[in-house]
């Protein structure tokens, strides 16, 4: 505790010493950048916190499938998987799965009825940019965030040029996919559209370790059938203004397998089709910006089990509308000032009728630079009936130095999730009594790029520690003999560091080494449960204190070859902590190579990747399957020109 | 120095081979088995999904040894939500319900033996709940939400030989006599009788209305059946539950196979719930409860007891040991972490608690 004292108040000298050296520096003026100008809300306030960012060489070699895969690899995200096309929810700092929130072009996307997002429902292409932002304040962001928000945008660059492009991913356990995209636009308006068809078999053999002998097994009833079609418009208009329309459709039909250990003929399925449609005006002033964005989310769950004669539909419906406007001061001081105004419908079965929710809020926000310090300070009013939400706060100190070499950021967020409709209002069990789950997260990180940008050898070191305090945690627990109710009972502590170490060196254009390696140590433990004083200081199931993830990469004109690599520490399944349960460490890893042709403007690519090569036994989840070694070819045809 | 060491092994083999031979003449309620005389197997149904089903041992001294499977079979986990455990012969039947399969240890030992399943299109391990011993190499495993059945397993070859049709959703069995009677519950449906199987023909011989949703089933001293039926309930406006049709306790008279008491647990339309029922003092009284109180009600007598003899918790499982008449009460707090064997007095005062492993739903007694 001492020690732990001792670090906080260093980090906060630190920070009144940089202060002071900068504050009574000279004034550089420093021209907006327009993308800050045009930023959301969402971006621009999230901008001076520690982020990831995937870059397009990263979604290249994954693009094959959702997102989940380029979260897994390349950013500390924990995605969790209910086995090879099934469902794959996502953590971020040993956090709950219902604790982070995924955005698509401002929309908050997760489920309405669990409050997770099933991420294997995004596929690579919905989104141009991806964000892991890590200390996520609601007071911007709104409702969830404990472990941070993944921003997925489509920014539309206004130039006169046609891309399309076409791609084959032909993979083990008879694994077909076909992507087709298109990126076409001039000044005035930008088109991209972006679809796929994806059929799979997945009946891979696994050694089942819940059975006598561990026998080889094939995971039957684990076929997919999805395709989806993202398609996207940006008009720019007289006196500054700009139109987005967007929309992101997706059907999946996912057959659901046996649990590892069970003798079931499983005939269970799952349907989902989702539509996500935005649209938003902006109009740009000599100081300032305004929008308005309007948004629907739908989505439509059928589970159904004949065996059980289940079959359990879901409707929801998410009405999102936002408007803010943005201020551009003298002295690089920004302010902003915005509301938000949602409906969320629910049609289920088992809720014993529709159930709706309005929720309104109130922003504002302010960023102001001097020197080398960007401070943001933000808050937000969340209006919902019956409930009272304190006004949640965010601050941000962040400090950069004048030759990029050094850069840190300290930051304090409130956070607080609403229950999800599931535990509200499902029946037998839902109780409408809960309160949000709340808490905050202080992050201090740095970066440090020593090396002059015109070497030839980059090196970047990044690191984060944070500590998060969540209250209220909402869980299912007995009420009365066999019957069970989500009650706010349990407190959490969640700390660790985020360590990451990037390396490229590059003699020529075409060349590059780049070797990158992500260590992350977690610590997530149940600090009170008010029905079991046993559990106090136990680990969170399923959170391993220890990851790493690492990747090898060189290019050429002509061919790609790399390596990803993955380990994750030891989990317990279970609150107890019960050794019996534990899932063991595993390490995985990844080998690609691709050769890669130029003609005009005609680029082919061949690829060939290695998943799994140590053919590891592994569960990311308990009694859920997860396949050995497999193999996927991919085949990219891509014309490429910008137009005169 | 030498010679010492060799004449303590000496003398620890020979003590060895005295407790092994020992062990082998009294099979049966030898301290040191899992079949030792008053103490209990505790059957934690685990996580659904999660395959952390386990088995926890108390012996007569109210120890506990969680996960003897485990330890028993080198690691290897039981499955995924264990429904129940019977003792028949020296051998143990095992429903693990969404496993799909009726694993088939040796009582004493909890090694693996068998795994009997089905994977024939009829499933007829797919809903796997209840066993009941017949004789020593015949058994009944209830079976199905909606059209139920028995499967008869054969213990000598450990498969099963027959099923027998009965209503939905068979659940607890008892046996009196030649008949063995199985609760219809009707499963994910809603059914409202008793089906009286005769044994040794495996045919169903009558059936019998009881009340809606009967799930559990005692027999008594007088070898009459006493059969809980939890009824229908409307959760529209929880944490009130309103009954839709009322919880009853029913005797049936097994010498004319009728209904010949009923009590109503709880009314319809009134909030409460009911799941548990024992039997205990030497068959002589019936265990039930209502939401967080546990009742003991004589045999004999004409009207349910006004006062609960223990109350303020709330109980996934109940049992009564037939060795010092205590009455357990298993709780399950959630289905994260383990759960706990609350241990009173026949006068409902509480002697301790247990932690066993994750969703304790019974207990079951070696005499």
């Amino acid at each position: 505790m001492k020690n732990k004292s001792f670090h906080l108040i260093t980090l906060f000298v630190f920070f009144q010493i940089e202060f002071a050296n900068t504050i009574f520096a000279d004034t550089i003026p420093v021209a907006i950048p327009e993308v800050l100008i045009q930023a959301s809300r969402e971006s621009f306030y999230s901008a001076s916190n520690f982020n990831y960012k995937l870059d397009s060489f990263q979604t290249h070699f994954y693009g094959q499938n959702s997102i989940a895969e380029i979260l897994q690899n390349f950013t500390p995200a924990q995605i969790n998987t209910y086995g090879v096309g099934g469902i794959a929810t996502i953590s971020l700092r040993g956090t709950a799965d219902d604790q982070t929130s995924v955005f698509w072009n401002g929309l908050k996307i997760n489920s309405l009825t669990l409050g997770t997002i099933d991420i294997s429902l995004i596929p690579v292409n919905a989104a141009g940019s991806v964000q892991v932002v890590t200390n996520a304040s609601s007071s911007v962001l709104g409702n969830g965030n404990f472990g941070g928000a993944i921003l997925l945008n489509n920014n539309p660059v206004f130039k006169k040029k046609i891309d399309v492009a076409i791609r084959q991913d032909i993979g083990s356990f008879k694994n077909y996919r076909t992507n087709f995209s298109l990126n076409i636009g001039n000044e005035k308006v930008q088109f991209s559209s972006s679809s796929f068809y994806q059929t799979a078999k997945n009946d891979f053999p696994f050694y089942d370790k819940y059975k006598f002998d561990k026998p080889t097994v094939l995971n039957k009833n684990n076929e997919t059938k999805q395709w989806a079609t993202i398609n996207q418009i940006g008009i720019k208009l007289k006196n500054k203004q700009q139109i987005d329309f967007g929309n992101f459709t997706l059907y999946k039909h996912h057959n659901i397998p046996a649990n590892m250990g069970s003798y079931q003929i499983s005939q269970k399925y799952q349907d989902d089709f989702t539509t996500k449609s935005f649209v938003k005006y902006q109009k740009i002033f000599s100081n300032g910006q305004f929008y308005f964005r309007a948004g629907h989310v739908y989505d439509y769950m059928l589970y159904n089990d004949s065996i059980n004669k289940i079959d359990a539909p879901y409707y929801t419906h998410q009405s999102q509308n936002s408007i803010n406007y943005r201020h551009f001061f003298k002295h690089k001081i920004v302010l902003d000032a915005g509301m938000d105004y949602n409906i969320d419908i629910a049609k289920v079965e088992e809720y014993k009728g529709k159930e709706v929710r309005h929720r309104g809020a109130a922003f504002v926000g302010a960023k102001y630079s001097i020197q080398n310090l960007t401070f943001n300070a933000t808050m937000r009013q969340e209006i919902l009936k019956s409930k009272y939400i304190r006004p949640q706060f965010g601050i941000t100190v962040s400090y950069k130095d004048n030759k990029d070499i050094y850069s840190s950021t300290l930051s304090y967020a409130d956070k607080y999730r609403l229950p999800d409709f599931n535990d509200l209002y499902w029946q037998p069990g839902g109780n409408r009594n809960l309160l949000p789950e709340n808490g905050f997260t202080v992050e201090y990180s740095f970066a440090l790029q020593p090396i002059k940008k015109t070497s030839k050898y980059q090196m970047i070191f990044s690191n984060s520690a944070y500590y998060s305090f969540i209250k209220n945690n909402i869980v299912w627990t007995a009420v009365t003999s066999g019957l069970y109710s989500p009650q706010n009972i349990k407190k959490t502590r969640h700390y660790g560091i985020e360590s990451k170490l990037e390396n490229v060196v590059s003699w020529n254009k075409t060349n590059a080494f780049r070797f990158s390696v992500n260590y992350n140590f977690n610590r997530s433990v149940i600090v009170q449960d008010e029905t079991n004083e046993d559990l106090n200081g136990n680990f969170i199931r399923y959170k391993p204190q220890h990851t790493v993830k690492s990747y090898l990469i060189f290019e050429d004109k002509y061919f790609n070859i790399g390596l990803n690599y993955l380990y994750a520490g030891q989990r317990f399944s279970d609150d107890e902590n019960i050794k019996v349960f534990e899932l063991k460490a595993y390490n995985l890893m990844d080998a690609f190579i691709s050769y890669k042709g130029h003609f005009k403007n005609i680029h082919a690519e061949f690829g060939f990747k290695i998943n799994n090569l140590f053919n590891t036994q592994y569960e990311s989840l308990r009694s859920y399957a997860q396949p050995l070694r497999s193999y996927n070819i991919t085949i990219i045809l891509n014309y490429k020109s910008v137009l005169k | 120095m030498k010679k010492m060491t060799k004449k303590i092994s000496v003398f620890m083999l020979v003590c060895l081979s005295v407790i092994s031979c020992k062990k082998e003449e009294d099979n049966n309620n030898t301290v040191g088995t899992f079949v030792e005389s008053g103490s209990a197997i505790v059957v934690n149904e685990g996580n659904f999904g999660s395959n952390n089903g386990s088995v926890s041992f108390i012996n007569r001294n109210g120890v506990a040894t969680n996960f003897i499977y485990e330890s028993a079979n080198g690691g290897i986990n039981l499955g995924d939500v264990l429904q129940s455990y019977t003792v028949v012969g020296n051998k143990g039947i095992i429903c693990v319900n969404n496993s799909f399969k009726i694993e088939i240890v040796d009582a004493r030992t909890f090694k693996h033996i068998a795994t009997i399943v089905d994977t024939t299109a009829t499933q007829n391990t797919s809903y796997v709940r209840y066993a009941l011993g017949i004789s020593d190499t015949k058994a009944y495993v209830t079976n199905g939400n909606f059209s139920g059945e028995i499967e008869v397993l054969d213990l000598t070859t450990n498969t099963i030989t027959k099923s027998i049709n009965v209503g939905k959703g068979p659940e607890q069995l008892a046996m009196v006599g030649s008949n063995v009677y199985v609760c219809n519950s009707g499963g994910f449906d809603v059914d409202s009788t008793v089906s009286v199987v005769n044994a040794a023909t495996d045919v169903v011989t009558s059936t019998i209305n009881v009340g809606d949703i009967p799930t559990k089933i005692v027999r008594d001293a007088q070898n009459n059946v006493w059969v809980l039926c939890a009824g229908q309930s409307d959760y529209s406006n929880y944490p009130l539950i309103n009954k839709l049709s009322p919880s009853k306790l029913v005797r049936i008279n097994t010498s004319s196979n009728t209904v010949d008491k009923s009590f109503t647990l709880i009314d319809a339309g009134n909030p409460s719930y009911v799941v548990n029922l024992a039997i205990g003092d030497n068959g002589r009284k019936v265990y039930y409860s209502v939401s967080d109180k546990i009742y003991a009600l004589d045999i004999t007598s004409g009207s349910l007891p006004a006062a609960p003899i223990i109350a303020g918790r709330s109980f996934y499982g109940l049992a009564a040991s037939p060795y010092n008449n205590q009455i357990w009460g298993l709780q399950a707090p959630n289905f994260t972490s383990g759960g706990y064997v609350f241990r009173y007095k026949a006068d409902g005062s509480l002697i301790d608690s247990v932690k066993v492993g994750i969703g304790p739903n019974s207990a079951v007694f070696n005499n």
